[in-house]
């Protein structure tokens, strides 16, 4: 092993989970009405929109991250839009970024996600109903609370993916220190320059960090609702 | 009143056609066996469901009108909805429960209505309980509580005792009655259980494959079928009203039935009997003899004359007029033996335990 210290690129890893954490929580607030319309909707070509949303699990990153630059690109409809809001330009941007990521892990959150609501006991949600309280309502107080282990397992997954993701950030963020590099890419970058020892540390406290959150969500799952007293503050 | 029909893919369809009415505090028992679209009846009224034509009407009020288009959600129907799996929020303790539907209450009012309903229900001091904690029968009345505590217009009791076990069963079914007496809330309430129906019901409607097919208070419904189906579903037997008038020590009580009161009928005592009862016996259980005979056990002699002999399979259904109507079942060669005609006096002999006794907690006011 080499004697001399290799440096760890802190600043790719804390933007990693900067993005990370942003993703995760811009799919709670997207997802979670995606995922509502989905388990509820009788629509019958509802499953067009279920392949859509699933579509990232199969697609390769890269032709993600093609169709994304497109999109925000100085051309694209979601550049053009938003320049015109006086952002600025979005590719090799972190924005950019964020809304490649969300894309790409849309599915980890809005299939958990509607897979807790739908699971949801349909006489609860009437009961609700026949008690005077109105749809929202009783997303809140009874959907909500009742599919909170699929919440958390969306956020989660959604979290850790985006920990993971390599290509889409490469085609849309490029490369730039301290604003697009994450952490996989400053792997990537390591291996390139022949720093193995850099690679394996970083790439070794990835795996740490992914393990751990994900250790730490399925140990509170098995009795999250003893953990959490939800009940309890919800009514007050 | 409500009229409406709810049609599925399929061809199946269910019609209802009875008259509900705010200021009418009785209680209605749907009475049909399972599949026959009661609980779809139930559902339809609530909200929950979408006829698919005709029209609910509440009052003065629509809740449904297919032709204008009006259906009105069941958060604005106001009514009480008891689910047959209790369906309570599982997240919630009792209280939360029973408060659920009136959040906008100040918090002091709404405790002291918690407190106020959970009494009523007999669970004071269980408010802080979570639903899993709670035996069956404590969670129907929770449930109870809870749809109580709008005020709800209607109350609708979907099987609500069928998911306990018979002794709990038994003993909530007594106590129901008294609530929903009290409660004086027009109520409808579904079951297929006979003894539950005759118990509860100040009102019967009978339902089967989709349609009502008998209304009436109901002793009239089950001693006088309209028709055949009728009389398959509630089962042909006797069923008449009756008054208690007088309780020995040694478990028995004498019943009073038939127009005038004359026919004593002497049955064991169910042990929570008020004054009017009606009075059940199975027409197996009745025994027929002509000329003298030597010594019966049967408690329960009674001349009747015959009315009506018809035949099922090997046995005879016989039609008797013993000052009230009584049904009995012989075989074919008995009735031949006997030389039993229609016309003919013969005595019925009923052993007091064969004579079931249903007490009717607050249907005297039923008409």
């Amino acid at each position: 092993m080499g004697a001399t210290e290799p440096g760890l690129d802190y600043a790719a890893l804390r933007l990693s989970l900067e993005l990370g954490g942003l993703t995760a929580l811009c799919l709670l607030l997207i997802g979670l009405p995606i995922a509502y319309w989905l388990a509820f909707t009788s629509w019958r070509f509802k499953f067009l929109v279920e392949s859509v949303v699933a579509l990232p699990l199969v697609l390769p990153p890269t032709v993600l991250g093609l169709y994304v630059l497109l999109a925000i690109g100085p051309r694209g409809p979601l550049g053009k839009a938003y320049e015109m809001l006086g952002g600025s330009p979005l590719p090799f941007s972190f924005a950019g970024l964020l809304l490649a990521s969300i894309l790409y892990s849309l599915p980890f959150a809005v299939q958990p996600f509607a897979a807790a609501m739908a699971g949801v006991d349909r006489r609860l949600i009437e009961a609700s109903w026949c008690l005077g309280v109105s749809q929202f309502g009783t997303f809140r107080r009874v959907i909500l609370p009742l599919s909170l282990r699929g919440l958390v397992t969306g956020v989660v997954l959604s979290f850790a993916h985006t920990l993971g993701e390599f290509g889409v950030v490469l085609m849309v963020g490029g490369n730039l220190e301290g604003k697009t590099r994450t952490a996989s890419i400053a792997i990537y970058d390591s291996v390139q320059a022949l720093d193995y020892a850099t690679a394996f540390r970083t790439s070794l406290l990835l795996l740490a960090v992914s393990f751990a959150v994900l250790a730490l969500t399925y140990s509170l799952q098995k009795n999250l609702l003893a953990v959490w007293p939800l009940g309890r503050s919800q009514s007050r | 009143m409500s009229l409406f029909e709810k049609s599925f893919e399929g061809g199946a369809r269910i019609a209802f056609d009875v008259p509900l009415s705010p200021d009418d505090g009785r209680v209605t028992v749907l009475f049909g066996p399972s599949g026959a679209g009661k609980t779809t009846i139930l559902r339809c009224l609530a909200g929950l469901e979408r006829p698919t034509r005709g029209q609910i009407r509440f009052g003065q009020e629509i809740w449904f009108d297919e032709s204008l288009g009006i259906d009105v959600p069941p958060q604005e129907r106001r009514v009480g909805f008891l689910f047959q799996d209790h369906a309570l929020f599982p997240h919630l303790s009792v209280a939360q429960n029973v408060g659920f539907g009136i959040a906008a209450l100040a918090p002091a009012d709404r405790e002291a209505r918690v407190i106020e309903l959970l009494r009523f229900v007999r669970l004071d001091g269980l408010g802080d309980r979570r639903p899993g904690e709670l035996s069956g029968g404590q969670r129907q009345r929770v449930a109870l509580a809870r749809a109580l505590a709008r005020e709800p217009r209607l109350l609708l009791l979907d099987e609500p005792l069928n998911s306990l076990d018979a002794p709990t069963r038994e003993e909530l079914r007594g106590e129901l009655g008294g609530m929903l007496a009290a409660l004086r809330i027009p109520t409808l309430f579904v079951t297929h259980d006979r003894v539950e129906a005759l118990t509860l019901a100040d009102r019967m409607v009978v339902v089967a494959g989709g349609r009502v097919l008998q209304v009436g208070p109901a002793d009239v419904v089950v001693s006088r079928p309209v028709d055949a189906d009728v009389a398959r579903i509630v089962g042909v037997e006797t069923v008449a009203a009756g008054r208690v008038v007088a309780a020995s020590e040694d478990g028995l009580v004498s019943v009073a039935l038939g127009a005038h009161g004359t026919v004593v009928l002497s049955a064991i005592d169910p042990g929570n009997l008020e004054e009017s009862c009606l009075v059940c016996i199975r027409a197996e259980e009745v025994m027929l003899e002509r000329g003298a005979l030597g010594q019966v056990s049967a408690r329960n002699r009674l001349a009747g004359v015959i009315t009506t002999l018809s035949a099922e399979g090997p046995l005879v259904r016989v039609g008797l007029d013993c000052g009230f109507p009584l049904a009995a079942l012989v075989t074919r060669a008995s009735c031949a033996e006997l030389e039993l005609r229609v016309g003919e006096t013969v005595t019925a002999c009923i052993k007091s335990p064969a004579v079931h006794l249903i007490p009717r907690a607050g249907a005297a006011s039923a008409d």
